[in-house]
């Protein structure tokens, strides 16, 4: 029988409200995972493993590298006035959060991705007005997603003139933060998606468990296995160096 | 710790009721040897120990058996839920994660920027409406993006279209999860984010004798040399610039006029070449001009 979502023995972190998860992050507390006496693959897989029940963990792997994207973006700063950039390999999970049911969740309106999922379904969710049942719908930059009250898990019934009653679910608290790239207005509980998360100074704009160490390690892994073929419109794609000629 | 001591002195006692092979199993499963599963491990007699006795059975009187009480599962955490966990089911005033300030204690570079709380938002709408300021500005004077300007107004429009049509707002959302988040009047954020469109690092192998200067690199990435177009963008900023200065001025002195020259289309100009340059202009009515240039150098 396969283990529970938060089984303690398998000790992966979930993105998830319960409990349970929140005592496996505060077990796990600041140790990585062990890379002393594991060969370089056993590292990327541990990493990858450890990424992936975060990242998409309601994902099929098939479905997982078609988000994928192989080439991160790469950031040419000289500057030494700004504080040093993180690796690039944060946003190695960046494609993914434009998905609908990741952008409920960042939103702080579901109590796990996989509740996310269910709302969006079950059609609470509206993108720009209208409704979109489609947990993988990528919403666009500018993209209002609006999801119904009722639906929220800490909304409960009696109406007061102030809207509904808010009653607050235990350990959510620690789980309460929302990303750079959505902005939400908890009035009408609807978040607009503003842009792709990009690398920033000093921090990591993507809520993640795992410091980018383990996202390299996870990147790599993926890159030597997905290699996405070049369409043909994107090969007559003209480079950059092109566009600045000065004949 | 009392509490601790009460639940393993239960444990003990039924140590020796568990079999063998359910403590083995556990183990695999556990990776961790546990306090009452010990003795029963060192114990190397072959005899299979009595079964276990349900809670349920106890219709039938054995005052001799010991009472199986089912062992604890998961002692530590049900320990922590109670003793620190509770801080994170009664504060809701503040902000309140794992690691202090960060959410994530393996990942201290994620550290979550509170968001923008209602009543600023309300002043930006305000802002925007009536005084009619630019997004620019608003986005100076707070501190956010014009991505994130755009976004608010956005939302605020909706929220004014929603009490238009009579549905109730969430205020009590609205302000005890603020309150959680820790939302404040101000970010820090830059207005634009623009990611410059690099491309991947060229490599070349060169011998090591030849030097390789600036212009090999420019024939490489098939462009002119920076040197070329810095001199480019000077020379159009040096055009601009004199427009109104460099322009000679000009003394046009009327000579004479024929009646006879009229034209009613053409204006006729006389230019000599050579040391003495006159130049003289025949307008369409007939009089004549000379013009004189006054060089200004």
């Amino acid at each position: 029988m396969r283990k529970p979502k938060d089984s303690f023995s398998r000790g992966l972190i979930r993105m998830s409200w319960s409990k349970k998860n929140l005592f496996i992050i505060h077990q796990r507390g600041d140790r990585l995972p062990r890379s002393q006496n594991r060969t370089l693959f056993q590292q990327k897989w541990q990493a990858k493993k450890d990424t992936r029940a975060y990242h998409g963990a309601q994902l099929n792997e098939q479905q997982f590298r078609r988000l994928f994207e192989p080439k991160l973006p790469t950031s040419n700063i000289k500057d030494q006035k700004e504080e040093k950039h993180p690796s690039v390999s944060v946003l190695t999970y960046a494609s993914l959060e434009r998905r609908l049911d990741f952008i409920v969740f960042r939103s702080c309106f579901a109590s796990s991705i996989w509740a996310a999922r269910q709302i969006i379904i079950h059609g609470k969710v509206n993108v720009n007005g209208k409704k979109v049942s489609v947990p993988s719908h990528l919403a666009k930059d500018g993209d209002i997603i609006s999801i119904n009250p009722l639906a929220v898990p800490y909304l409960t019934e009696p109406m007061t003139p102030k809207g509904l009653t808010f009653k607050p679910i235990p350990y959510m608290q620690p789980f309460l933060f929302i990303p750079e790239y959505l902005e939400v207005n908890f009035n009408t509980c609807s978040t607009v998606f503003l842009r792709n998360p990009i690398s920033r100074p000093g921090r990591s704009e993507i809520p993640s468990p795992f410091p980018p160490g383990i996202h390299s390690l996870a990147h790599e892994y993926y890159v030597e296995r997905i290699k996405k073929k070049k369409g043909k419109r994107t090969r007559r794609l003209v480079p950059v160096e092109e566009n600045f000629r000065i004949d | 710790m009392r509490m601790i001591s009460i639940t393993l002195k239960q444990t003990s006692i039924s140590t020796s009721v568990y079999t063998r092979k359910q403590l083995l199993c556990s183990l695999c499963y556990n990776h961790k040897r546990t306090y009452h599963s010990t003795p029963a491990l060192l114990n190397k007699d072959e005899t299979p120990p009595p079964p276990i006795e349900e809670k349920e059975n106890a219709d039938t009187p054995q005052p001799e058996a010991p009472k199986v009480s089912k062992r604890i599962r998961r002692p530590k955490y049900k320990l922590w839920l109670v003793n620190e966990g509770k801080n994170f089911t009664n504060i809701y005033d503040k902000p309140n994660y794992l690691g202090g300030s960060i959410p994530f204690p393996m990942n201290p570079l994620f550290k979550p920027q509170p968001p923008l709380n209602d009543r600023t938002k309300e002043e930006i709408w305000l802002k925007f409406t009536q005084e009619g300021q630019i997004p620019r500005k608003i986005g100076i004077d707070y501190g956010i993006s014009l991505k994130r300007v755009e976004a608010i107004l956005k939302l605020k429009k909706l929220e004014k279209d929603m009490v238009g049509k009579g549905i109730t707002l969430q205020q009590n959302l609205c302000e005890k999860i603020e309150k959680m988040l820790g939302a404040r009047s101000f970010c820090v954020e830059p207005l634009t984010d623009t990611l410059p469109n690099v491309g991947k690092p060229n490599f070349e192998t060169v011998d090591e004798n030849r030097d390789f200067s600036e212009k090999d690199a420019a024939k490489l990435l098939r462009r002119p040399t920076l040197a070329k177009i810095r001199e480019k963008e000077s020379k159009e900023e040096f055009f601009s610039l004199d427009e109104n200065s460099t322009k000679d001025k000009q003394m046009i002195t009327l000579v004479g006029r024929d009646e006879r020259e009229t034209n009613q289309r053409f204006q006729f100009k006389f230019k000599t070449i050579g040391k003495d340059q006159n130049v003289i202009l025949r307008d369409r009515d007939g009089s004549l001009y000379k013009i004189k240039k006054e060089l200004i150098r």
